[in-house]
């Protein structure tokens, strides 16, 4: 089994050059997801889980591709009051405030976004709908948890902003090959164009993530 | 000349959260104002990028047609990590 980062312990995120890094990151993240090559059923969330949680610019990716500008601390299952998120950022610089970012994992099977069940048009998948359960919680209680947890206490000691930290959340679920037609584009487009959490919430399926990281490796140089 | 539309991404706006209120007014006077703090850094058929330098911050920017795209807005310690010193 892969080596995994700690749990619950933030790591600085301090490599000077991403770009090298990240473009092979990016290569093998699309081939962990790649339809030509995963599993007919797809990729299990344990798969995506330890892949990025073997290595702190991993996670840094998500962050990037998620936010645009790569985080000073990553972290693997954080734990916020009770609460546990799969992967967590910082970023913390002198004269910015603080931002944390929570992420939750779910499948990236073909039942992750959409089931089939009796009738013609497939239901809303329930991984999905329990990752989305998750956000809904976090966004509910999530910044006060966040405000009270130890580690980011630590982290923001003496922070001259850090009574103004912000918190972000996302849900990164399912495949778009999986959800390809016309009328799963169409659902998923309203879900992202109406269904607004606030705290910067995003929900997004693997491959999007891919894609927003593929796009942002243009910023660096 | 007309002046180009400046529009924000949601990375771009999310981005600005952290930042001091009146930085995207900032990057819009420099983006409508033609100031030399706008760099070109990478130019190819489909990407027209440009990075503006406003105090310690950068913003990296999209030229598309009459309009420019703020695409995410980094501090400069942000930016030197991304090759852009």
């Amino acid at each position: 089994m892969a080596k995994l980062l700690p749990k619950n312990q933030f790591l600085p995120f301090t490599h000077g050059s991403l770009k090298a890094m990240w473009t092979a990151d990016v290569a093998g993240f699309a081939g962990l997801i790649d339809p030509a090559t995963i599993p007919a059923r797809g990729v299990d969330e344990t798969t995506l889980l330890e892949w990025f949680g073997e290595r702190e610019s991993r996670i840094a990716l998500l962050a990037f591709a998620l936010t645009g500008y790569p985080p000073t601390h990553v972290v693997r299952e954080f734990s916020i009051g009770s609460f546990i998120t799969d992967f967590a950022w910082a970023n913390i610089q002198p004269d910015t405030k603080p931002v944390f970012g929570f992420v939750e994992f779910e499948h990236a099977k073909e039942d992750t976004l959409f089931k089939q069940k009796s009738r013609t048009v497939p239901y809303i998948g329930p991984s999905f709908l329990n990752g989305f359960s998750q956000l809904v919680d976090w966004c509910s209680f999530g910044q006060t948890e966040a405000e009270k947890s130890p580690q980011i206490s630590k982290l923001l000691n003496g922070h001259k902003h850090a009574a103004k930290m912000k918190t972000q959340f996302a849900l990164i679920a399912g495949l778009d090959c999986f959800a390809a037609t016309p009328m799963s584009v169409r659902r998923r487009e309203w879900w992202e164009a109406n269904i607004k959490l606030g705290h910067a919430t995003h929900t997004k399926s693997y491959t999007e993530v891919c894609e927003d990281a593929e796009q942002r490796l243009v910023y660096l140089k | 000349m007309r002046e180009k539309k400046v529009l924000f991404s949601e990375a771009a706006k999310a981005s600005l959260e952290r930042l001091p209120y009146g930085t995207s007014k900032k990057i819009m006077n420099v983006l409508t104002g033609s100031s030399p703090q706008i760099h070109s850094f990478k130019r190819t058929v489909e990407e027209h990028l440009f990075t503006v330098r406003i105090d310690n911050l950068r913003a990296i920017v999209r030229e598309q047609g009459s309009e420019w795209i703020v695409l995410t807005v980094l501090t400069k310690a942000e930016a030197e990590r991304m090759g852009h010193a």
